[in-house]
């Protein structure tokens, strides 16, 4: 059987980088093979891809060597417009996908620029809508979909132009779990169809259960097998005993139109909770409230005893600190250390942050220079160094491999040792393990 | 399940219009409104505008911040020539105006491409308004996330200007100049190719209501015209 996609001795290095980020892979990709790609937070399993799809060297500079082949065809030649015929493909930030602002018109919009024929187009559209549970939502503005609904959406319109092979990028990072299992049965059902997929994720076990190889790319090199399993496992956080002290959040009968009330929560010192729910059950929706960024329309929170109402952001700011979901948004300083050390947090304190989150050595770079996952450990570190009481994390672990993420729960559970309370969205169940969260069901589940 | 955050407006009427219809109709008004001179010629138009606004969901921020600029062009209109002068050409400013913002707020990306490509625009052309389209909405959702970040750090713009360029413009920079690589590379992996063929997923067809408002926009027209140009 002729392979979908063939790789031989590819290498390639970035523009102003003296070593390769890949050296001499070679892999082949058969019709109907799901391939996982493993790996380390920057050890270059979206550049391979990036390669596949040809947005490398051609949209990321540098020097590319080796053969890429699709169905026998040498496509080095190729640009991306041309691959993307033949190789769909699912970017890491799926907002630079969406084009159009309606579910519908999302995914007509990838069969058109197929040229599929007209009368085809409302059939394959209403299919994969269906395939999806998207069918009620396809005249839903795509600017009020949260980010797994949007993530949802455009693996849909991947999957709806239906190209002999599918490269996804973190596919299931902000699915939830029903999407997930949903998704690993559509890519399963695709692969018997014939459809090659070659899957880059940090999630092992889910991605594990469906695929028939699993690689991992370690030092450049493209090694068989899963990668090892880290060398230190963080302990449980041990369960906080708050008998004697009083709630640092309090919420009562909390509503925002149209999500259904929110259960009453009550977060101690030290304490943990996990919001969990599907996706677009309002979980950030929720941590916006407690920060103060959205008001609710009925209930209330009272923060260490006192009602939130009246105050503004930048007052509870002084109490809250708030880990966004994309961490370009809060980096503003000019270096690393900068960024961390702000006014009245001492020298010591940022620099041992810094140690903890393996960023000394970065401290004299420009914060947007770091790589995505090293950007959210940043604004880990920064929300963390003004010392809040009670910390919101926004599915803060999306796109961190092991090592990272354990360098995060290792400063989040130093964190709650010393009295602070987190909450936290995760679709990762690790997660919750690691830090001994609480659970709590949000949306309709909660109820 | 997919809720929603909030409740997404229903689209009115205006959505449903033919938007080939909606930019030739823009395009009248923008011109009939150029060589107007009567008062209540001028006032008709602005009217039948305005009706059209109000269907199409405008913020009330949006509205207030109109009517305060009208208020003072007016204003110094008067203070510079007269009354007159001053009320009609704020009118014939609304009139020329108001088209835009209707036509945008009614309009989807993809009903402007298809509107485009039906007449047979440059492809480099329809592809560029496709993007600012897709962009200006893209920037100012970015900026309200780096301002509510700021917020969130106890920094609250809108009270030191003096952070407005570390704090605002440097990060809204760096996120549009990564936007515009991401979104050429994003196009891409879509399929889109300004030069290639395109089918049309859902091809513009005039409908009944296409004919109804048509007929409401000529006799609109015309009595705007009969007003001007009867005396």
């Amino acid at each position: 059987m002729e392979p979908v996609i063939q790789i031989k001795n590819l290498s390639f290095t970035y523009a102003n980088a003296t070593q390769p980020v890949l050296s001499d892979i070679s892999l082949t990709l058969k019709p109907g093979e799901i391939v996982l790609v493993a790996g380390t937070t920057g050890s270059g399993k979206s550049t391979l891809l990036s390669c596949i799809a040809g947005i490398a060297p051609t949209h990321i500079g540098g020097t590319l060597t080796g053969t890429i082949r699709c169905q026998g065809q040498d496509i080095e030649t190729w640009n991306v417009c041309q691959r993307s015929h033949r190789i769909g493909t699912l970017l890491q930030n799926v907002e630079t996908q969406i084009f159009t602002d309606t579910v519908y018109d999302e995914v007509v919009f990838g069969l058109e620029n197929l040229a599929t024929p007209t009368q085809r187009i409302p059939a394959l559209t209403q299919a994969i809508l269906q395939e999806f549970d998207l069918q009620a939502h396809r005249d839903r503005s795509i600017a009020r979909l949260s980010a797994g609904q949007k993530q949802r959406l455009i693996i849909a319109c991947v999957l709806a132009m239906g190209q002999p092979a599918l490269l996804l990028d973190e596919p299931f990072a902000y699915l939830d779990q029903t999407t997930s299992h949903r998704l690993l049965s559509l890519l399963k059902q695709r692969a018997a169809q014939g459809q090659a997929i070659l899957i880059v994720e940090h999630r092992l076990d889910l991605v594990q259960t469906i695929c028939d190889r699993t690689l991992h790319i370690h030092q450049t090199h493209l090694h068989p097998g899963p990668p090892a399993p880290p060398t230190a496992s963080t302990k449980p956080a041990p369960k906080p005993t708050h008998a004697s002290l009083s709630p640092i959040l309090q919420t009562d009968s909390l509503t925002l139109h149209p999500y259904p009330p929110y259960l009453d929560l009550a977060l101690y010192p030290g304490e943990t909770v996990l919001l969990k729910g599907d996706n677009g059950s309002g979980k950030t929706t929720l941590l916006r409230l407690i920060s103060g960024l959205v008001k609710p329309t009925a209930g209330s929170i009272q923060l260490l005893g006192c009602s939130i109402v009246g105050k503004r952001i930048v007052e509870i700011a002084q109490m809250v600190g708030f880990v966004l979901q994309n961490p370009s948004h809060q980096l503003f300083a000019d270096t690393v250390q900068q960024e961390v050390q702000q006014p009245g947090v001492p020298v010591s304190t940022a620099e041992r942050i810094l140690a903890q989150l393996n960023l000394k050595e970065r401290a004299e770079q420009h914060p947007q220079s770091l790589s995505q996952g090293q950007k959210r450990r940043l604004a880990l570190g920064a929300v963390l160094a003004r010392q809040p009481r009670l910390c919101l994390l926004d599915e803060i672990t999306v796109g961190q491999d092991t090592q990272s993420l354990q360098l995060m729960l290792n400063l989040l559970q130093t964190f709650t040792r010393s009295g602070g309370t987190l909450l936290l969205t995760s679709h990762d169940p690790a997660v919750a393990k690691a830090l001994n969260a609480k659970i709590m069901e949000v949306g309709e589940k909660g109820k | 399940m997919l809720a929603n955050p909030v409740n997404a407006p229903k689209r009115g009427w205006l959505w449903r219009v033919n938007p080939l219809l909606k930019i030739v109709l823009s395009m009248v008004a923008v011109s009939t409104a150029f060589a107007l001179q009567d008062l209540a010629a001028t006032g008709l138009l602005v009217a039948g505008l305005l009706v059209l606004l109000l269907t199409a969901g405008m913020s009330w921020r949006v509205w207030l911040g109109g009517a305060i600029a009208l208020f003072l062009f007016t204003a110094l209109t008067w203070l510079l020539r007269d009354w007159p002068a001053a009320s009609l050409n704020s009118l014939r400013l609304l009139a020329i105006l108001l088209p835009g913002p209707i036509f945008s707020l009614t309009t989807s990306p993809a009903d402007l491409t298809r509107a485009l490509q039906a007449v047979k625009l440059p492809s480099f052309l329809v592809l560029s308004l496709m993007l600012v389209w897709r962009f200006l909405p893209v920037v100012q959702r970015e900026a309200q996330r780096i301002i509510e970040a700021n917020q969130l750090r106890g920094v609250d713009l809108s009270r030191r200007p003096g952070q407005w360029f570390p704090g605002l413009f440097v990060p809204l920079i760096f996120r549009i100049v990564s936007y515009a690589d991401e979104v050429t590379v994003g196009l891409e992996t879509r399929s889109y190719d300004p030069s290639a063929r395109r089918s049309l997923g859902q091809p513009l067809r005039w409908r009944r209501l296409d004919t109804a408002v048509a007929i409401a926009a000529v006799a609109i027209f015309g009595a705007v015209g009969y007003l001007q140009w009867s005396q």
